[in-house]
Protein backbone atom coordinates (compact mmCIF):
# COMPACT_ATOMS: atom_id res chain seq x y z
CA UNK A 1 0.00 0.00 0.00
CA UNK A 2 2.79 2.44 0.88
CA UNK A 3 4.57 1.37 -2.54
CA UNK A 4 1.74 2.15 -4.53
CA UNK A 5 1.04 5.36 -2.07
CA UNK A 6 4.78 6.58 -3.26
CA UNK A 7 3.96 5.56 -7.28
CA UNK A 8 0.68 7.22 -7.50
CA UNK A 9 1.97 10.54 -6.97
CA UNK A 10 4.88 10.69 -9.58
CA UNK A 11 1.67 8.93 -11.84
CA UNK A 12 -0.27 11.49 -10.87
CA UNK A 13 2.77 14.24 -11.02
CA UNK A 14 2.92 13.48 -14.64
CA UNK A 15 -0.39 13.97 -15.61
CA UNK A 16 -0.77 17.23 -14.06
CA UNK A 17 1.88 18.29 -15.56
CA UNK A 18 0.78 17.10 -19.19
CA UNK A 19 -2.91 18.71 -17.73
CA UNK A 20 -1.24 22.29 -16.98
CA UNK A 21 0.16 21.90 -20.33
CA UNK A 22 -3.30 21.29 -21.77
CA UNK A 23 -4.61 23.99 -19.76
CA UNK A 24 -2.24 26.39 -21.04
CA UNK A 25 -3.32 26.02 -24.78
CA UNK A 26 -6.69 28.05 -23.23
CA UNK A 27 -5.45 30.48 -21.22
CA UNK A 28 -2.30 31.60 -23.58
CA UNK A 29 -3.24 34.09 -26.46
CA UNK A 30 -3.16 31.69 -29.50
CA UNK A 31 -6.50 30.03 -28.34
CA UNK A 32 -7.93 33.43 -29.78
CA UNK A 33 -7.06 31.07 -33.08
CA UNK A 34 -10.06 28.73 -31.98
CA UNK A 35 -13.75 29.00 -32.77
CA UNK A 36 -13.81 31.12 -36.20
CA UNK A 37 -15.14 30.11 -39.40
CA UNK A 38 -11.91 28.86 -41.98
CA UNK A 39 -11.97 29.05 -45.60
CA UNK A 40 -15.32 31.09 -45.24
CA UNK A 41 -14.00 33.58 -47.90
CA UNK A 42 -11.05 35.50 -46.16
CA UNK A 43 -8.31 32.09 -45.70
CA UNK A 44 -8.64 32.38 -41.63
CA UNK A 45 -6.14 32.55 -40.76
CA UNK A 46 -2.91 32.74 -39.47
CA UNK A 47 -1.65 29.93 -37.73
CA UNK A 48 -4.04 27.69 -38.76
CA UNK A 49 -4.35 24.45 -40.88
CA UNK A 50 -5.81 26.74 -43.40
CA UNK A 51 -3.56 29.74 -43.16
CA UNK A 52 -3.48 31.77 -46.64
CA UNK A 53 -0.57 32.68 -47.89
CA UNK A 54 2.15 31.17 -45.90
CA UNK A 55 4.60 33.78 -43.48
CA UNK A 56 7.92 30.59 -44.14
CA UNK A 57 9.38 29.69 -40.94
CA UNK A 58 12.45 31.24 -41.83
CA UNK A 59 11.17 34.61 -42.25
CA UNK A 60 9.05 37.35 -39.72
CA UNK A 61 6.08 35.51 -38.61
CA UNK A 62 4.12 38.68 -38.67
CA UNK A 63 4.24 40.08 -42.28
CA UNK A 64 4.23 38.80 -45.79
CA UNK A 65 6.52 39.83 -48.63
CA UNK A 66 5.10 39.59 -52.21
CA UNK A 67 7.38 39.89 -55.02
CA UNK A 68 5.31 40.96 -58.30
CA UNK A 69 6.03 39.37 -61.36
CA UNK A 70 5.64 40.96 -65.01
CA UNK A 71 3.91 38.93 -67.56
CA UNK A 72 1.77 41.20 -68.81
CA UNK A 73 3.86 41.90 -71.93
CA UNK A 74 1.92 45.18 -71.73
CA UNK A 75 3.89 48.62 -70.22
CA UNK A 76 0.37 50.12 -69.05
CA UNK A 77 -0.89 47.38 -67.48
CA UNK A 78 2.48 46.68 -65.44
CA UNK A 79 2.54 50.24 -64.30
CA UNK A 80 -0.94 49.93 -62.82
CA UNK A 81 0.35 46.78 -61.59
CA UNK A 82 3.40 48.38 -60.42
CA UNK A 83 1.43 50.77 -58.39
CA UNK A 84 -1.08 48.85 -57.06
CA UNK A 85 2.35 47.06 -55.60
CA UNK A 86 4.10 49.95 -54.03
CA UNK A 87 0.51 51.17 -52.70
CA UNK A 88 -0.01 48.04 -50.85
CA UNK A 89 3.41 48.38 -49.61
CA UNK A 90 2.97 51.88 -48.12
CA UNK A 91 -0.37 50.97 -46.53
CA UNK A 92 -0.26 50.20 -42.92
CA UNK A 93 -0.39 46.57 -42.04
CA UNK A 94 1.91 43.26 -42.21
CA UNK A 95 1.75 43.12 -46.26
CA UNK A 96 4.98 44.07 -48.51
CA UNK A 97 4.77 44.64 -52.23
CA UNK A 98 8.22 44.92 -54.75
CA UNK A 99 8.51 44.27 -57.94
CA UNK A 100 12.57 43.44 -57.45
CA UNK A 101 13.55 40.07 -55.62
CA UNK A 102 13.76 40.33 -51.53
CA UNK A 103 14.06 37.70 -49.42
CA UNK A 104 11.94 35.13 -48.25
CA UNK A 105 9.39 36.81 -51.30
CA UNK A 106 6.34 35.20 -51.68
CA UNK A 107 5.11 35.49 -55.60
CA UNK A 108 2.87 36.63 -57.48
CA UNK A 109 2.51 36.64 -61.45
CA UNK A 110 0.79 39.61 -63.01
CA UNK A 111 -0.22 37.23 -66.58
CA UNK A 112 -2.74 38.79 -69.08
CA UNK A 113 -5.47 37.23 -70.80
CA UNK A 114 -7.77 39.05 -73.52
CA UNK A 115 -10.65 36.27 -73.22
CA UNK A 116 -11.46 37.83 -69.93
CA UNK A 117 -14.35 40.94 -70.65
CA UNK A 118 -12.70 44.27 -69.75
CA UNK A 119 -12.59 46.01 -67.60
CA UNK A 120 -11.92 43.31 -65.24
CA UNK A 121 -9.54 41.10 -63.60
CA UNK A 122 -9.14 37.31 -61.68
CA UNK A 123 -6.99 36.09 -59.51
CA UNK A 124 -5.78 32.24 -59.25
CA UNK A 125 -3.91 31.46 -55.79
CA UNK A 126 -1.70 27.74 -55.84
CA UNK A 127 -0.65 25.80 -53.27
CA UNK A 128 2.57 23.88 -53.28
CA UNK A 129 0.81 20.61 -54.70
CA UNK A 130 -0.19 23.03 -57.59
CA UNK A 131 -3.84 23.49 -57.20
CA UNK A 132 -4.85 26.57 -58.34
CA UNK A 133 -8.18 27.54 -57.40
CA UNK A 134 -10.36 30.50 -55.69
CA UNK A 135 -9.44 32.54 -52.47
CA UNK A 136 -12.70 31.00 -51.21
CA UNK A 137 -10.60 27.64 -51.14
CA UNK A 138 -8.87 28.00 -48.06
CA UNK A 139 -5.24 26.62 -48.79
CA UNK A 140 -1.81 27.84 -48.13
CA UNK A 141 -0.51 29.66 -50.80
CA UNK A 142 2.58 29.13 -52.48
CA UNK A 143 2.14 31.34 -55.36
CA UNK A 144 -0.58 33.52 -57.32
CA UNK A 145 -1.32 34.41 -60.97
CA UNK A 146 -3.48 37.43 -61.25
CA UNK A 147 -4.88 37.46 -64.86
CA UNK A 148 -5.99 40.67 -66.82
CA UNK A 149 -7.17 41.54 -70.32
CA UNK A 150 -5.27 44.34 -72.23
CA UNK A 151 -8.84 45.74 -72.64
CA UNK A 152 -8.62 47.06 -69.23
CA UNK A 153 -6.30 49.62 -71.18
CA UNK A 154 -9.67 51.37 -71.89
CA UNK A 155 -11.00 52.29 -68.71
CA UNK A 156 -7.56 54.01 -67.54
CA UNK A 157 -9.31 55.12 -64.47
CA UNK A 158 -9.38 51.32 -62.99
CA UNK A 159 -6.61 49.87 -64.21
CA UNK A 160 -4.82 50.66 -60.49
CA UNK A 161 -8.11 49.62 -58.90
CA UNK A 162 -7.97 46.49 -60.51
CA UNK A 163 -4.35 45.43 -59.91
CA UNK A 164 -4.63 46.58 -56.28
CA UNK A 165 -8.48 44.50 -55.56
CA UNK A 166 -6.55 41.33 -57.19
CA UNK A 167 -3.44 41.72 -54.89
CA UNK A 168 -5.62 41.66 -51.92
CA UNK A 169 -6.95 38.43 -52.60
CA UNK A 170 -3.49 37.26 -53.39
CA UNK A 171 -2.46 38.18 -50.03
CA UNK A 172 -6.17 35.83 -49.09
CA UNK A 173 -8.55 38.53 -48.52
CA UNK A 174 -11.74 38.03 -50.01
CA UNK A 175 -14.79 40.64 -50.48
CA UNK A 176 -15.89 42.87 -48.75
CA UNK A 177 -19.29 44.91 -48.45
CA UNK A 178 -21.84 45.43 -50.95
CA UNK A 179 -20.82 45.46 -55.09
CA UNK A 180 -20.71 49.50 -55.90
CA UNK A 181 -20.48 50.84 -52.72
CA UNK A 182 -16.62 51.12 -52.54
CA UNK A 183 -16.52 50.59 -48.98
CA UNK A 184 -12.91 48.98 -49.52
CA UNK A 185 -10.48 48.07 -51.78
CA UNK A 186 -12.00 44.94 -51.62
CA UNK A 187 -15.16 45.50 -52.73
CA UNK A 188 -16.69 44.40 -55.82
CA UNK A 189 -15.99 47.22 -58.67
CA UNK A 190 -14.00 49.31 -56.21
CA UNK A 191 -12.10 52.29 -57.90
CA UNK A 192 -10.29 52.95 -54.61
CA UNK A 193 -6.66 52.35 -55.62
CA UNK A 194 -5.07 51.50 -52.24
CA UNK A 195 -5.77 49.53 -49.30
CA UNK A 196 -7.90 50.91 -46.15
CA UNK A 197 -8.10 49.98 -42.32
CA UNK A 198 -10.98 47.72 -43.66
CA UNK A 199 -8.34 46.31 -45.64
CA UNK A 200 -5.94 45.87 -43.67
CA UNK A 201 -7.70 45.14 -40.50
CA UNK A 202 -7.38 46.60 -36.89
CA UNK A 203 -4.64 46.45 -34.05
CA UNK A 204 -4.75 43.84 -31.80
CA UNK A 205 -5.45 41.92 -35.07
CA UNK A 206 -8.67 40.34 -35.82
CA UNK A 207 -9.87 42.21 -32.53
CA UNK A 208 -13.29 42.96 -34.64
CA UNK A 209 -16.33 41.29 -34.37
CA UNK A 210 -17.45 38.92 -35.71
CA UNK A 211 -13.87 37.59 -36.74
CA UNK A 212 -13.86 35.37 -39.95
CA UNK A 213 -16.48 37.23 -41.80
CA UNK A 214 -15.60 38.39 -45.16
CA UNK A 215 -13.20 41.09 -44.80
CA UNK A 216 -13.89 41.85 -41.18
CA UNK A 217 -9.88 40.97 -40.07
CA UNK A 218 -8.16 42.10 -42.89
CA UNK A 219 -4.20 41.49 -43.17
CA UNK A 220 -3.47 41.76 -40.27
CA UNK A 221 -5.69 39.34 -38.91
CA UNK A 222 -4.66 36.86 -41.44
CA UNK A 223 -1.24 37.26 -41.24
CA UNK A 224 -1.22 38.05 -37.44
CA UNK A 225 0.27 41.27 -37.89
CA UNK A 226 1.71 43.66 -34.85
CA UNK A 227 2.23 46.65 -36.66
CA UNK B 1 -1.78 11.00 9.06
CA UNK B 2 -4.29 10.43 6.24
CA UNK B 3 -4.52 14.55 6.19
CA UNK B 4 -0.89 14.72 5.86
CA UNK B 5 -0.68 12.14 3.08
CA UNK B 6 -3.37 13.80 0.98
CA UNK B 7 -1.70 17.27 2.00
CA UNK B 8 1.60 15.98 0.62
CA UNK B 9 -0.46 13.99 -2.88
CA UNK B 10 -2.23 17.38 -3.57
CA UNK B 11 1.28 19.06 -3.48
CA UNK B 12 2.68 16.48 -5.48
CA UNK B 13 -0.07 17.08 -8.24
CA UNK B 14 -0.02 21.23 -7.51
CA UNK B 15 3.48 22.21 -8.52
CA UNK B 16 3.53 19.81 -11.43
CA UNK B 17 0.29 21.03 -12.55
CA UNK B 18 1.55 24.74 -12.29
CA UNK B 19 4.96 23.96 -13.99
CA UNK B 20 2.85 22.59 -17.04
CA UNK B 21 0.74 25.21 -17.10
CA UNK B 22 4.13 27.56 -16.82
CA UNK B 23 6.00 26.26 -19.43
CA UNK B 24 3.08 25.34 -21.63
CA UNK B 25 2.05 29.48 -21.55
CA UNK B 26 5.73 30.21 -21.73
CA UNK B 27 6.09 28.26 -25.08
CA UNK B 28 3.32 29.57 -26.82
CA UNK B 29 3.82 32.73 -25.72
CA UNK B 30 7.41 32.86 -27.64
CA UNK B 31 6.52 31.47 -30.35
CA UNK B 32 3.84 33.71 -31.09
CA UNK B 33 1.20 31.25 -32.54
CA UNK B 34 1.85 27.69 -34.10
CA UNK B 35 4.53 27.26 -35.73
CA UNK B 36 5.07 28.39 -39.39
CA UNK B 37 5.92 25.31 -42.19
CA UNK B 38 9.05 25.48 -43.55
CA UNK B 39 10.16 27.47 -46.39
CA UNK B 40 10.23 25.18 -49.10
CA UNK B 41 11.86 27.65 -51.24
CA UNK B 42 14.79 27.76 -49.16
CA UNK B 43 18.05 27.52 -51.12
CA UNK B 44 16.74 27.46 -54.45
CA UNK B 45 17.55 30.28 -57.28
CA UNK B 46 14.60 32.16 -58.92
CA UNK B 47 14.94 29.59 -61.92
CA UNK B 48 14.24 26.44 -59.71
CA UNK B 49 11.20 28.28 -58.01
CA UNK B 50 9.99 29.02 -61.82
CA UNK B 51 10.62 25.52 -62.78
CA UNK B 52 8.98 24.18 -59.89
CA UNK B 53 5.87 26.29 -60.76
CA UNK B 54 6.00 25.59 -64.45
CA UNK B 55 6.12 21.83 -63.84
CA UNK B 56 3.09 21.60 -61.80
CA UNK B 57 0.90 24.14 -64.50
CA UNK B 58 2.28 21.63 -67.04
CA UNK B 59 0.82 18.74 -65.19
CA UNK B 60 -2.33 20.54 -64.56
CA UNK B 61 -2.84 21.79 -68.50
CA UNK B 62 -2.29 17.99 -69.20
CA UNK B 63 -4.59 16.84 -66.58
CA UNK B 64 -7.34 19.57 -68.09
CA UNK B 65 -6.21 17.68 -72.06
CA UNK B 66 -6.61 14.48 -70.56
CA UNK B 67 -10.03 15.08 -68.90
CA UNK B 68 -11.42 16.02 -72.59
CA UNK B 69 -10.05 13.25 -74.28
CA UNK B 70 -11.39 10.95 -72.08
CA UNK B 71 -15.14 12.24 -72.37
CA UNK B 72 -15.73 13.08 -69.42
CA UNK B 73 -18.64 14.56 -67.62
CA UNK B 74 -18.13 18.08 -66.07
CA UNK B 75 -20.98 17.52 -64.20
CA UNK B 76 -19.74 15.16 -62.32
CA UNK B 77 -17.18 17.93 -60.40
CA UNK B 78 -17.85 20.23 -57.96
CA UNK B 79 -17.93 23.97 -59.31
CA UNK B 80 -16.20 26.55 -57.86
CA UNK B 81 -16.78 30.15 -58.69
CA UNK B 82 -13.98 32.35 -58.88
CA UNK B 83 -14.46 35.77 -57.13
CA UNK B 84 -13.00 39.05 -59.87
CA UNK B 85 -12.95 42.73 -59.81
CA UNK B 86 -15.79 43.18 -61.71
CA UNK B 87 -19.33 42.26 -60.58
CA UNK B 88 -20.98 42.88 -64.40
CA UNK B 89 -24.01 44.60 -65.80
CA UNK B 90 -25.55 46.89 -63.18
CA UNK B 91 -29.11 46.59 -64.33
CA UNK B 92 -31.00 44.60 -67.45
CA UNK B 93 -30.87 47.36 -69.51
CA UNK B 94 -27.09 47.72 -69.12
CA UNK B 95 -26.58 43.87 -69.93
CA UNK B 96 -29.09 44.25 -73.09
CA UNK B 97 -26.80 47.00 -74.19
CA UNK B 98 -23.93 45.10 -73.83
CA UNK B 99 -25.54 42.30 -75.63
CA UNK B 100 -24.80 42.06 -79.77
CA UNK B 101 -27.54 39.19 -79.97
CA UNK B 102 -30.12 37.55 -77.74
CA UNK B 103 -31.16 34.28 -78.11
CA UNK B 104 -32.93 30.73 -76.87
CA UNK B 105 -31.34 27.60 -77.95
CA UNK B 106 -29.65 24.08 -76.30
CA UNK B 107 -26.22 23.35 -75.54
CA UNK B 108 -25.40 21.54 -77.98
CA UNK B 109 -21.77 20.52 -76.96
CA UNK B 110 -18.27 22.07 -74.88
CA UNK B 111 -14.84 21.76 -75.21
CA UNK B 112 -12.07 23.29 -73.22
CA UNK B 113 -9.05 24.48 -73.78
CA UNK B 114 -6.14 27.02 -72.37
CA UNK B 115 -6.37 30.34 -74.04
CA UNK B 116 -2.59 31.72 -75.52
CA UNK B 117 -1.65 33.02 -71.81
CA UNK B 118 -2.77 29.79 -70.22
CA UNK B 119 -6.13 30.41 -68.50
CA UNK B 120 -8.94 27.41 -69.41
CA UNK B 121 -11.62 28.41 -71.73
CA UNK B 122 -14.59 27.12 -72.25
CA UNK B 123 -15.76 26.47 -76.10
CA UNK B 124 -19.56 25.79 -76.31
CA UNK B 125 -21.71 25.00 -79.64
CA UNK B 126 -25.25 26.46 -79.25
CA UNK B 127 -28.11 25.36 -81.15
CA UNK B 128 -30.09 28.88 -81.34
CA UNK B 129 -34.36 28.36 -81.66
CA UNK B 130 -35.27 31.66 -81.22
CA UNK B 131 -33.62 34.98 -81.76
CA UNK B 132 -34.81 38.18 -80.00
CA UNK B 133 -31.93 40.77 -81.04
CA UNK B 134 -29.65 40.54 -83.51
CA UNK B 135 -29.16 37.90 -86.16
CA UNK B 136 -27.24 34.98 -85.85
CA UNK B 137 -26.37 31.71 -87.77
CA UNK B 138 -28.09 28.65 -86.57
CA UNK B 139 -25.03 27.19 -84.38
CA UNK B 140 -23.25 29.70 -82.39
CA UNK B 141 -19.76 29.35 -80.61
CA UNK B 142 -19.76 30.24 -77.27
CA UNK B 143 -16.75 31.45 -74.82
CA UNK B 144 -16.39 31.49 -71.35
CA UNK B 145 -13.32 31.26 -68.81
CA UNK B 146 -13.21 28.75 -67.04
CA UNK B 147 -13.46 24.65 -67.09
CA UNK B 148 -11.79 21.83 -65.15
CA UNK B 149 -9.39 22.07 -63.19
CA UNK B 150 -6.63 19.83 -61.13
CA UNK B 151 -7.49 19.06 -57.51
CA UNK B 152 -5.86 16.88 -54.81
CA UNK B 153 -9.67 15.28 -54.82
CA UNK B 154 -9.78 14.43 -58.44
CA UNK B 155 -10.87 17.60 -60.27
CA UNK B 156 -13.22 20.32 -59.80
CA UNK B 157 -15.02 22.91 -62.65
CA UNK B 158 -13.89 26.29 -62.09
CA UNK B 159 -16.10 29.26 -63.00
CA UNK B 160 -16.11 32.87 -62.71
CA UNK B 161 -18.61 34.18 -59.89
CA UNK B 162 -21.12 36.34 -62.67
CA UNK B 163 -20.72 33.94 -65.66
CA UNK B 164 -22.31 30.13 -64.65
CA UNK B 165 -20.15 27.64 -67.50
CA UNK B 166 -22.63 26.61 -70.28
CA UNK B 167 -23.14 22.58 -70.01
CA UNK B 168 -24.45 20.22 -72.43
CA UNK B 169 -28.15 19.72 -72.90
CA UNK B 170 -28.90 23.06 -71.02
CA UNK B 171 -32.20 24.63 -72.52
CA UNK B 172 -30.71 28.64 -71.97
CA UNK B 173 -31.69 32.00 -72.69
CA UNK B 174 -28.43 34.07 -73.54
CA UNK B 175 -27.25 37.61 -73.73
CA UNK B 176 -24.18 37.64 -75.99
CA UNK B 177 -21.79 40.27 -77.28
CA UNK B 178 -18.75 39.46 -79.24
CA UNK B 179 -15.85 37.49 -78.88
CA UNK B 180 -12.69 39.08 -77.88
CA UNK B 181 -11.07 39.17 -81.07
CA UNK B 182 -14.40 39.24 -83.01
CA UNK B 183 -14.59 35.68 -83.23
CA UNK B 184 -17.88 34.17 -81.98
CA UNK B 185 -19.63 35.28 -79.16
CA UNK B 186 -19.27 35.99 -75.10
CA UNK B 187 -22.27 36.03 -72.47
CA UNK B 188 -22.76 39.66 -71.04
CA UNK B 189 -20.82 39.57 -67.78
CA UNK B 190 -23.13 39.15 -64.32
CA UNK B 191 -26.40 39.01 -66.49
CA UNK B 192 -25.47 36.69 -69.97
CA UNK B 193 -27.22 33.23 -69.19
CA UNK B 194 -30.11 32.32 -67.86
CA UNK B 195 -31.74 28.94 -67.68
CA UNK B 196 -34.98 27.31 -69.16
CA UNK B 197 -36.08 25.07 -66.52
CA UNK B 198 -39.99 23.29 -65.81
CA UNK B 199 -40.66 26.12 -64.02
CA UNK B 200 -39.72 28.89 -66.44
CA UNK B 201 -36.17 31.14 -66.67
CA UNK B 202 -34.19 31.12 -64.22
CA UNK B 203 -31.59 33.35 -63.11
CA UNK B 204 -28.44 31.48 -61.65
CA UNK B 205 -27.51 32.27 -58.06
CA UNK B 206 -24.93 34.93 -59.25
CA UNK B 207 -27.19 37.20 -61.12
CA UNK B 208 -28.82 39.97 -58.98
CA UNK B 209 -31.98 40.66 -61.65
CA UNK B 210 -33.08 37.39 -60.60
CA UNK B 211 -36.73 38.63 -59.07
CA UNK B 212 -37.31 40.27 -62.39
CA UNK B 213 -36.59 36.88 -64.60
CA UNK B 214 -37.26 33.97 -62.41
CA UNK B 215 -40.37 32.55 -63.47
CA UNK B 216 -40.99 33.67 -66.98
CA UNK B 217 -41.95 32.21 -69.88
CA UNK B 218 -38.88 31.87 -72.67
CA UNK B 219 -41.33 34.20 -74.97
CA UNK B 220 -41.90 37.19 -71.77
CA UNK B 221 -37.84 36.66 -71.14
CA UNK B 222 -37.13 37.49 -74.46
CA UNK B 223 -39.69 40.36 -75.18
CA UNK B 224 -37.60 41.61 -72.10
CA UNK B 225 -34.54 42.00 -73.88
CA UNK B 226 -36.16 42.52 -77.45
Amino acid sequence: MGRALRRLPFGASMAAFAAGLALSAIVAPASTFAGHTLGAGDCWRYGSALTCRVSWSSGDHHSIKIRAINQLSDSTLWNAASTACANWENSPGPQFCHTTAYTNDSWVYYKRSDSIQAPNGITYNCNTSGYCSSVAQAMNIYWSEIYQPIGNNNYPSVLVPIAAHELGHALGLAHHGTSGSNVALMTSGTTRTAPNSIDTGPLPACSTNPVGSNGTGGTRCIYNGTY
Amino acid sequence: MMITTKGRLLRRLFIPLAAGLLVGVTVVLAQDGPKAPPNPDAGLSDADRANIISQLKDRNAKWVQDFVDQGRDPRTLPVVELPTWSAGARSLAEARAQSRVVIAGIVASTTYHPDPNGLTESVTSVQVNRVAKGATPPIIEVRQVGGPAWSPSGGELQQLEGDPLLLPGQDVVLLLRSGPSGAGYQTVYGAGVYFVTDAGVEAPDSNAFGASINGLSVDAALALFR
